[in-house]
């Protein structure tokens, strides 16, 4: 098990802050996930509910990257290509 | 020991679970195990697991209860303005207040004459008063159609036969009634 109150990176993002986004697929039914490994707290919404756990997003940063895996070639793992945002929120994956 | 995707998943209902807000990320993180294809059966059972875990994963920050009960006591205000006229005052947060609180229980007394309880008092009122000749809070008027017919053969069983003044309380009841 891995330790909580283990190094913390760049404005206190670590491993229990993974960044998980979820999205929906052109197909309507068809799902995706895509994980960064980390997530600044500034991006996280202060916004209740969901302060502190929701990512923000309108936060700039956010918007660009959810508008490259939009607008980009990418798919879910059976080729389906990803078309909106439907949440996205941390999670710890250790 | 792989697994093997539900049948009937499709149409199954579907069950509220409450999780404390602060557990979700690890509540949700632990599922991550079942976005990967070795935990189920086959290609097809990992790509229906894939799809509802990961559509369950989005959910669990999608509606919080709080945000559901606050849906469930605004409709309970516009009902109880609507029907009783309750007036609210709000001011908007955070934290949101909402003066009055919601009482456990309501009486059927009228608060505003343009509810809907308060236009079919006003209805009965208007009613009993042109028929009955009753003084209601908001109609005092008189005769009543009642008193108006009542004259009428009166005046006939007496044999009075001025026909122009029981035309003219005729007209009168007329104008009651419309």
């Amino acid at each position: 098990m891995v330790p909580e109150d283990g190094t913390r990176g760049d404005s206190g993002s670590d491993k229990f802050r993974m960044g998980v986004f979820f999205f929906e697929c052109s197909d309507d039914v068809s799902q995706a996930l895509i994980q960064v490994p980390s997530i600044k707290i500034d991006k996280l919404t202060t916004i209740e509910p969901g302060a502190g756990i929701l990512i923000d997003v309108t936060d700039g940063d956010v918007v660009s990257f959810v508008e490259v895996v939009i607008d980009g070639p990418y798919c879910n793992p059976f080729a389906v290509p990803i078309a909106s945002l439907l949440t996205a929120y941390r999670q710890s994956r250790v | 020991m792989a697994v093997t995707f539900p049948a009937g998943y499709d149409t199954a209902p579907c069950y509220i679970v409450a999780i404390n807000e602060m557990l979700v990320p690890y509540v949700a993180g632990m599922l991550q195990i079942m976005e990967k294809r070795g935990f189920w059966a086959s290609d097809s059972d990992y790509e229906q697991g894939y799809n509802a875990v990961v559509a369950l994963e989005g959910c669990m920050m999608a509606t919080c209860l709080t945000d559901l009960i606050a849906s469930q006591d605004r409709m309970y205000r516009m009902m109880n303005t609507a029907i009783f006229g309750q007036l609210y005052d709000v001011t908007i947060g955070p934290p949101l207040v909402v003066t009055p609180e919601i009482a456990p229980a309501v009486t059927l007394d009228v608060l505003d004459r343009d509810s809907i309880m308060g236009r079919l008092d006003r209805i009965a009122q208007l009613v009993d008063n042109a028929i009955n000749g009753t003084e209601t809070p908001l109609y005092t008027y008189s005769p009543s159609v009642k008193a108006l017919l009542q004259s009428i053969i009166d005046a006939i069983g007496a044999d009075e036969t001025d026909l122009s003044s029981i035309l003219s309380e005729l007209e009168t009841i007329a104008l009651l009634v419309a």
